[in-house]
């Protein structure tokens, strides 16, 4: 089981880990800058110079909160004493990071999984049925309902959607031809 | 006074078309029910649907998204009033006395104050946009150079944006710029950081990356949350009477006045114009301890500063091409779909679009005004729909939206990995506004830097050489001393904190 105390040292971890995974891609980004080259050979400014004088303080910025991340704790009420009691619990409310429990995450997964599904079918199976089998499987996976009138009245707004952006325009693919239905081409 | 009158008409005469105001109303809808998915503020209502810049004409795609941005502030109001989740900042002042007003049984009657306030700030701000072109008249004679003491200006305002760690806000400013930089390079043409891809050679497709850090992280965020927030009270009488009006009038005025002013400041937080109105009207009312308790100046005041707030935000935008807040950068992306550069030059060379603009926001709110007032049921049933089936919707609409962005999966690909990355960095603490401003801002102040540069062979000392730049970089100064001086007087004072609490705790 999750205590208190372990928030804080895995927001630390996490902390470190983000801070050092945005170093090593700002240091790469930063030696892509200078091959580019920083002037060109008429002094004129290289295309690698402004991409550097932008990586170069990223850097400097990321060994910043490596260091000092070290002290931050999550978002607490830590001013409350200059505001009223209700404004400062309402901007904490604000700032504050939303835990997220074990079915949070499993719901996370839960949408990550079916955003692959959509991504495989979307051009194979067309939008209709890519985004009809999406937006079912999120139904069932992370809503809790079962009622038989949401999956209908969600296929529904999908197919009405999808009819607008087709009357406006929008290719969508199709490999079915399911569009003509529709009145599209 | 009467180039205004006829300049003003022209912008009714390119709104008021079937057409046009058709796709108004509908942009305010969107932007309504958008309002009112909770969490949801205008700068990811605006993001999740700005692929309509896409596939409207400009005028009418440029009318639809800044009302979808005014309606999503609207829609905002009520998630704040009755369920005390603010969208964004500037709603937190909201929630306290509208929350308190629900809990009494008053929840119609702080929607309908809002909705009035509102619409008097709206009105009397959109008097003031109308001077934008003044400001325009200047910066037409401005230089590259100018343009990137301007910007970098801009730039440095963002650190308003920043929160409470100026080191994480500024990370976030800095990846937003860089991701600017992917792509062609503007004079030598060679490919820059594409990895070899030939999608990213026109540059990482920076709608999908608006979409993705600012509305999927933002629904991921949700959908991870213990709390579902849903509404299933009765919202009681709408109606307002004469006293509420009297009342309120005095604190809708002086929100209008503190909103408008703090619109101005590019990168101020809009939090602080509705916290500003809210402490003016506890400071000035007979009764400051009805204050916190369900005083309906305290829904006024901020409301009305917070629409104010979102017109003037237009003024930086419309005068000089340089976006003030998040999700004016959003706009300025819609403006440069659609092959249009917002700024001095608009007021000349597009004038229908501008001042088509300024009368869509003057329109807009009169159409947000009907449907805020008889139609506040139909927006807070929408509260009464499970949660997690508004999201599964707002998924599926943000594939098709990302689809259209250059029809492939790959905008659909970038969307999920911004999303991803940027549900990432909001649970470290990394704001994301100062990353839409940059995203947005990094190839402007490129290209106004290399030209500077160019024209005097690289010789760095001629950037100095203009007054206004030099102008531009004393407030760089002034803004970045000020801001290091709060933080760090922000950092002892929580360090006394914790020491006395730990001295507290030892004895």
């Amino acid at each position: 089981m999750e205590t208190t105390k372990d928030a804080p040292s895995k927001f630390l971890n996490g902390n470190r880990i983000t801070a050092f995974v945005i170093l090593l891609v700002s240091g790469n980004l930063l030696n892509f800058s200078l091959r580019y080259g920083l002037f060109l050979e008429d002094g004129a400014p290289g295309p690698g110079l402004f991409p550097a004088i932008i990586t170069a303080p990223l850097v400097g910025l990321c060994i910043a909160w490596l260091i000092i991340g070290d002290r931050e704790v999550p978002k607490v009420k830590q001013d409350s004493d200059s505001k009223d009691e209700l404004t400062a619990e309402l901007e904490a409310k604000l700032d504050e990071i939303q835990e997220i429990d074990s079915d949070g995450k499993k719901r996370i997964a839960w949408v990550f999984f079916w955003t692959i599904v959509m991504f495989a079918t979307f051009e194979r199976l067309g939008s209709i049925i890519s985004l009809s089998i999406y937006s079912i499987g999120l139904l069932f996976s992370i809503s809790n309902t079962k009622s038989w009138k949401v999956f209908p009245s969600t296929l529904l707004m999908i197919l009405l959607v999808t009819f607008g952006a087709v009357k406006i325009g929008v290719m969508l693919p199709d490999p079915f031809n399911i569009f003509r239905i529709f009145g599209g081409q | 006074m009467s180039e205004i009158i006829s300049n003003l008409q022209l912008g009714f005469d390119s709104v008021l078309t079937l057409n046009i105001f058709m796709w108004a109303v509908i942009g305010c809808g969107l932007g309504m029910i958008t309002g009112v998915l909770p969490g949801f503020g205008p700068a990811a209502a605006t993001g999740l649907l700005l692929p309509f810049a896409f596939v409207l004409p400009p005028t009418a795609s440029i009318v639809m998204l800044a009302c979808i941005y005014y309606g999503s502030m609207y829609g905002g109001t009520i998630t704040s009033v009755l369920l005390n989740v603010p969208g964004e900042a500037s709603s937190v002042a909201t929630c306290i006395d509208g929350y308190a007003m629900t809990k009494r049984g008053m929840a119609g009657k702080a929607l309908s104050i809002s909705a009035v306030g509102s619409f008097i700030a709206g009105v009397i701000a959109v008097f003031g946009l109308i001077f934008s072109q003044k400001i325009a008249a200047i910066a037409i004679t401005f230089t590259y150079l100018d343009v990137f003491g301007f910007s970098l200006l801009a730039l440095t305002l963002v650190v308003g944006l920043t929160g409470d760690s100026m080191i994480k806000g500024l990370i976030s400013a800095f990846l937003g710029l860089f991701i600017g930089m992917v792509g062609l390079d503007i004079y030598t043409g060679g490919p820059r950081f594409t990895m070899g891809l030939d999608q990213l050679q026109e540059g990482l497709p920076f709608i999908a990356i608006i979409m993705g850090i600012f509305g999927l992280s933002e629904i991921l965020e949700s959908i991870g949350g213990k709390k579902q927030p849903d509404y299933s009270g009765n919202i009681g009488s709408t109606l307002l009477k004469w006293q509420d009006f009297k009342d309120s009038i005095g604190a809708i005025l002086r929100g209008t006045g503190i909103g408008f002013f703090f619109g101005l400041l590019p990168g101020s937080p809009a939090a602080a114009s509705s916290f500003a109105a809210y402490t003016v009207e506890k400071r000035v009312s007979k009764t400051p301890e009805r204050f916190g308790k369900g005083a309906i100046q305290g829904v006024a005041g901020p409301e009305a500063a917070n629409n104010a707030l979102g017109i003037s935000n237009f003024i930086p935008l419309l005068a000089l091409g340089i976006p003030s807040s998040a999700t004016m950068a959003i706009l300025l992306a819609a403006f440069t779909i659609n092959g249009l550069t917002p700024g001095p030059l608009l007021f000349t060379n597009n004038p229908e679009i501008a001042w088509g603009l300024i009368a869509s926001l003057a329109l807009a709110n009169v159409i947000l005004l009907i449907m805020a007032l008889p139609l506040v049921r139909m927006w807070v049933s929408i509260l009464k729909i499970p949660t997690m089936i508004l999201y599964t919707i707002t998924l599926s609409f943000m594939s098709i939206g990302a689809y259209i962005i250059d029809g492939s999966m790959f905008s659909v690909l970038v969307l999920w990995i911004a999303g991803i990355v940027g549900f990432t960095l909001r649970r470290f603490g990394v704001p994301m506004a100062p990353a839409a401003l940059t995203i947005v801002l990094g190839p402007m102040l490129e290209k106004s830097f290399r030209t500077a540069l160019q024209v005097n062979y690289g010789e760095f000392s001629s950037l100095f050489s203009s007054s206004r730049a030099n102008t531009a970089y004393a407030l760089i100064v002034v803004v970045l001393a000020t801001k290091m001086i709060s933080s760090i007087r922000k950092s002892n004072k929580v360090r006394k904190m914790k020491s006395s609490a730990a001295m507290n705790g030892s004895k």
